[in-house]
């Protein structure tokens, strides 16, 4: 773990002194994380794979700043989150608590999330309810489920205090769990 | 609000484990006489549990590749755009010092080629209209380079 965040500062300050190489090492470290939140918080292939190449872009543009992030993976989700949060303002303009577009594949899906409940596939029927959550409800389970941040990490990320981000975390549990009751998932 | 409803109420984030240290004491001694509350853990724990165990989407494995060329490719054509704008404003420099030496010769000119006798207000004339020029010079010269700027966000984001 020492010696990965030793790494990364390496190469943080290659960046600093523009020796883009840095970013052959850098990139493969965060990807899977990276897209992986990406594409949670929109939903799309084709934008997450957009928004993750215009992250790194952004990194190199603001490598100065960084200093202030405890992290290089706290500042870089901060980044992300940002330009996902623009994607949404721009092409969805619904207030981001509100739920997500009706997926067209939702209803065909939930018959898929029937027969994982049935086969006792829990994370895939969650999987599927948490894509129709709202985008910042979705983002505080990923970043604390799938990224396992601690919250204080989370909330450097989006930039909000500590008691914001427990109650958003409290709030989208309860309402994956009240999505999930009529499936039957939370009472097995 | 009494002990059982304040437990039941951070049952979520214990399962979670957001709990301080001092929210986990107590919801721990409440278990170990509520049964009905361990069990509404366990209910949680079986949520978070299947959110740590999503499917994880399909990788691209040529996103890391095609990122790196497009940082290099968008870095490339920054540092271009700057030696381009150095040249323009060295342009704009040289531009404006033309136009204030061509309106002085015409001024003189029209006295008979002698530039002892151009009054201050024709070379009030000359930085007037060369100052102007150039300012509309750069003017067109940076809406031009902006248009592109703005075409580029526009594709990015399309």
């Amino acid at each position: 773990m020492w010696s990965l965040r030793l790494n990364v500062e390496n190469e943080v300050e290659r960046l600093r002194k523009h020796d883009l190489n840095a970013l052959d090492s850098l990139i493969p470290l965060y990807q899977h994380r990276l897209f992986r939140y990406l594409l949670r918080m929109v939903g799309n292939n084709s934008v997450a794979e957009d928004l993750f190449q215009q992250t790194w872009m952004r990194v190199i543009e603001r490598i100065d700043t960084y200093k202030e992030y405890s992290e290089f993976s706290a500042w870089l989700f901060s980044i992300a989150h940002n330009l996902a949060i623009d994607y949404w303002r721009v092409r969805r303009p619904e207030p981001l608590d509100e739920d997500a577009p009706a997926n067209e594949h939702f209803h065909d899906r939930s018959v898929d999330a029937l027969s994982a409940m049935i086969s006792s596939e829990r994370a895939v029927a969650v999987a599927i309810i948490v894509e129709t959550l709202p985008p910042i409800y979705r983002e505080v389970l990923t970043l604390r489920f799938e990224e396992e941040m601690k919250i204080h990490e989370i909330a450097e990320v989006l930039q909000q205090p500590l008691p914001t981000i427990k109650t958003r975390l409290h709030r989208a549990l309860n309402l994956l769990r009240d999505r999930l009751a009529p499936r039957g998932v939370a009472a097995q | 609000m009494n002990t059982h409803s304040k437990v039941r109420d951070l049952l979520a984030l214990a399962a979670s484990g957001l709990l301080s240290d001092a929210e986990e004491k107590f919801v721990h001694q409440h278990l170990q006489e509520c049964a009905e509350c361990a069990a509404e853990l366990d209910r949680w724990r079986l949520i978070t549990g299947a959110l740590n165990q999503r499917p994880a989407p399909p990788f691209s494995a040529s996103l890391a590749q095609q990122t790196v060329s497009r940082v290099k490719d968008a870095c490339s054509a920054q540092s271009e755009k700057r030696v381009s704008v150095f040249f323009l404003s060295v342009a704009i420099g040289f531009g404006w010092l033309f136009c204030l030496v061509s309106v002085l010769f015409f001024a003189a000119a029209i006295n008979h080629f002698s530039f002892s006798n151009i009054g201050s207000a024709s070379i009030a004339v000359a930085l007037l209209l060369s100052t102007v020029f150039t300012i509309i010079t750069a003017g067109v010269a940076a809406w031009v380079l902006m248009g592109a700027e703005r075409k580029t966000l526009y594709v990015s984001f399309a």
